[in-house]
């Protein structure tokens, strides 16, 4: 496994919120399309990972979801409940402070003479 | 857009490739293999290659295995603890009491009642429970739930063990007789009562736990 695919599956969850938040519902399939496209193509979601992340928001209570027939077969589609909404702020914000303070390392360690903002 | 025949070859090789048995779990997993065959057939290649890539890119029989498994297991794990909630629910300090002192009551009166009816008694209350346990199992068998066919499997497991633990019990005979007997009979008999209500107790937590709903239901 990359390093680029360690670090998706560890922030997985959240990026699902994240495009959950942006877009009222979607599928499995639609997901790792959206990954793969906002990130040109550098990260791309397995389904081996993204299915068992969507049943645990799910049984989190965090998505909810409806089913549809579409072109003959049945469309799973996830959505945010409240719940869903409140979690991922909070979740997106945390991941945000420690992607801040990981850049702020990662740049200390560049140049050892410059102080940690 | 696929044809229903070509829907079909694609549900049977997760049935028979994948093993896939839940089908909340073939369903999504379906449609995801379909919309990546059709994508495959956008760029040009029939419908034989375009699915053989899909597969490969799903991550063959073993990858899609594994997402029903974690289904199963992430299911368990809810049982599991909505269980334990629903038992904790019960095992509070009225059910306790109330548990002890019809213990202490059927421990004076046993002498007074014909040891058949006590052991009828006994067997009617065991019984009941299980009965209504299976007439939900009855009633809900048609209607194909996944995640009822994995509750119905580990509830299953776990009320055989408790029921031969108890039947075990029952049958404990004393070869003694007069005073010692009589003492042996009530003692026994009030054990066996406070060990019932537990009993009870556990076995309607399960009828609790198969008629409640979790989530993967499809919506």
């Amino acid at each position: 496994m990359s390093s680029n695919q360690q670090l998706l599956k560890g922030s997985l969850s959240v990026i699902i919120l994240r495009l959950l938040e942006e877009q009222e519902r979607m599928y499995g399939y639609e997901i790792t399309q959206k990954v793969k496209a906002l990130t040109a193509g550098e990260m791309t979601i397995t389904e081996g990972a993204l299915y068992p992340a969507l049943h645990k928001l799910e049984a989190e209570g965090l998505l909810t979801t409806e089913t549809q027939v579409v072109e003959g077969r049945a469309r799973k589609y996830y959505s945010l409940t409240k719940e869903g909404h409140t979690e991922a702020v909070s979740r997106i914000s945390e991941l945000g402070v420690m992607l801040e303070n990981l850049q702020r390392l990662l740049n200390r360690g560049l140049d050892p003479l410059k102080p940690a903002i | 857009m696929l044809t229903p025949h070509q829907l079909a070859i694609l549900r049977q090789d997760l049935r028979t490739l994948a093993h896939i048995e839940y089908e909340e779990v073939e369903n999504e997993l379906l449609d995801h293999y379909a919309t990546l065959t059709e994508q495959k057939m956008a760029e040009g290649h029939d419908f034989e290659q375009a699915s053989s890539y899909a597969w490969a890119e799903l991550g063959a029989g073993a990858g899609l295995n594994a997402i029903q498994r974690d289904f199963e297991k992430n299911i368990r794990k809810q049982i599991s603890a909505r269980h334990l909630e629903i038992l904790k629910s019960y095992f509070r300090w009225p059910t306790v009491v109330t548990t002890v002192l019809i213990g202490v009551l059927l421990h004076y009166i046993t002498p007074l009642i014909p040891a058949r009816f006590i052991l009828t008694g006994i067997y009617f209350t065991i019984l009941t429970p299980i009965g209504i346990l299976y007439y939900s199992y009855l009633k809900r068998r048609g209607q194909g739930s996944d995640s009822r066919k994995i509750i119905w499997t580990h509830l299953n497991a776990r009320v055989a063990f408790f029921v031969n633990i108890f039947h075990a019990s029952l049958s404990i005979s004393f070869q003694g007789e007069g005073a010692a007997k009589v003492h042996f009979f009530q003692t026994h008999a009030t054990i066996l009562c406070i060990l019932e209500c537990i009993v009870i107790v556990y076995l309607f937590s399960f009828v609790q736990v198969y008629n409640e709903n979790f989530r993967y239901k499809t919506a």
